[in-house]
């Protein structure tokens, strides 16, 4: 009886050969690239460069013979799923999870929900009247990362789209560098460090954040992504990472 | 299955231009093998390649390391080919699959000409979804939870697919040898 893991015989054995055979790949090919990498950086190439949703996800839906076949089948994709563990240098870190597509629409509205909270739309925080600091962390909290938003008390339009003061804070004492992307500095991992406040070992930066919602994450000594703990989370749909929310209410 | 070194892919994610092409080079065949079977037109695999390579550029930094180079790189190709096959579903896939064996400069061995045409007639008829499973699986080498998340679907019903695309290609193929 065939594992139905690998049904591995002979003539499969002929057709993966076959299909293995690598194709021609034209000589310009590279160069093409990098001049559309060029391209897209200057704006003018149809994709969108380091845009985070210029595709829809769209996966093959699992049939029902599929969840049949195994008890938990059709509900693996759709449960999330946390990867292995993995050992990382610096800072804390989240888990990471698998997630179909009806889940992430259920977590963006989630996410959305909790971005309401912290701008206030549903039952405000005492605390987030004008001219009050707020912060989604714990009073007191020395671990983590925290979002202050600094509010002014302006109600023109002009002021309610101007940028806002944002304070990312991130608890990392044994990171030799932390800087921050998002949506809000093109993803430019060099545009945006956060100093470290050599006393506490947490590094913090405000940056300007136009009102809305935002998507972000910190990059720890320049290779670990890594999540703030203490906001919303997303994933990205086209890379499948999972990137940090913030919603930032408007002046 | 050979993989990158992955100094290559740290330098590049630094932004050494040099480093991201050799890494365009290391990977581009196996993702122009990925592309043409998925969609079963050269032009169309050559775009979505490119598209691929140009949004792994726009978001090396968010690479993260303890992922595996080339099943992050196959989680923006496969759905750059889905996306893909949702636009280009009319095109016929044979018909490449021929121009590609020509290109290819393949010894004028009739045998192995209509053996390999009927190889890639099957694999077009397979559901995109089996044939997807079966080319990670078994042609890219992938490991199941790999493949999951690539494809958001759950390791048994990758399994299942695999299953009943090789149960497909085996029948279909059988065919053609008693012919």
């Amino acid at each position: 009886m065939h594992d139905i893991n690998d049904q591995a015989d002979e003539m499969i054995g002929r057709i993966i050969d076959e299909l293995k055979t690598l194709p021609p790949v034209p000589a310009d090919a590279t160069a093409r690239v990098l001049a559309r990498v060029d391209a897209a950086r200057r704006g003018e190439d149809r994709v969108a460069y380091g845009s985070l949703n210029d595709d829809d996800v769209t996966f093959f839906p699992t049939s029902t013979e599929e969840m049949r076949a195994a008890p938990n089948a059709g509900s693996d994709a759709g449960r999330a799923r946390p990867s292995p563990a993995k050992a990382r240098g610096t800072g804390r870190f989240s888990r990471r999870f698998i997630i179909s597509l009806p889940a992430a629409i259920g977590y963006a509205l989630a996410a959305t929900v909790a971005g309401f909270l912290i701008r206030g739309a549903v039952p405000r925080h005492p605390s987030e009247r004008p001219g009050a600091q707020i912060t989604n962390a714990p009073a007191g909290e020395t671990l983590g990362a925290r979002t202050m938003l600094v509010p002014a008390a302006a109600s023109t339009r002009a002021l309610q789209e101007a940028p806002v003061k944002v304070q990312l804070v991130l608890d990392a004492p044994r990171a030799k560098s932390v800087t921050v992307v998002g949506d809000f500095n093109a993803w430019d991992g060099s545009r945006t460090p956060l100093e470290r406040d050599s006393s506490t070992g947490v590094w913090s930066v405000l940056v300007d954040v136009h009102p809305g919602r935002h998507i972000y994450a910190f990059l720890v000594d320049g290779k670990t992504w890594t999540l703030d703990p203490n906001a919303p989370r997303t994933k990205d749909l086209d890379y499948g990472t999972e990137q940090s929310v913030m919603m930032v209410g408007m002046r | 299955m050979s993989t990158i070194d992955m100094s290559i892919v740290q330098r590049a994610k630094r932004g050494d231009r040099a480093a991201f092409a050799a890494l365009v080079d290391f990977y581009y065949a196996r993702s122009l093998r990925f592309a043409v079977h998925m969609l079963g037109n050269g032009q169309d695999a050559e775009e979505a390649v490119q598209d691929t390579f140009v949004r792994v550029h726009g978001a090396l930094h968010r690479y993260d390391e303890f992922d595996r180079f080339e099943s992050w790189l196959f989680r923006i190709l496969a759905n750059r080919c889905r996306t893909m096959m949702g636009r280009e579903a009319r095109r016929s896939r044979v018909l490449v699959y021929g121009d590609l064996a020509q290109d290819r400069g393949t010894p004028p061995d009739v045998d192995a000409i209509v053996w390999r045409e009927e190889i890639q007639t099957a694999l077009a008829a397979l559901p995109a979804a089996q044939r997807e499973a079966f080319l990670l699986r078994h042609v890219e080498g992938l490991e199941y939870e790999e493949m999951g998340r690539i494809t958001g679907a759950g390791v048994s019903a990758l399994k299942m697919r695999v299953k009943r695309a090789c149960e497909f290609l085996r029948l279909r193929l059988a065919e053609v040898e008693r012919a």
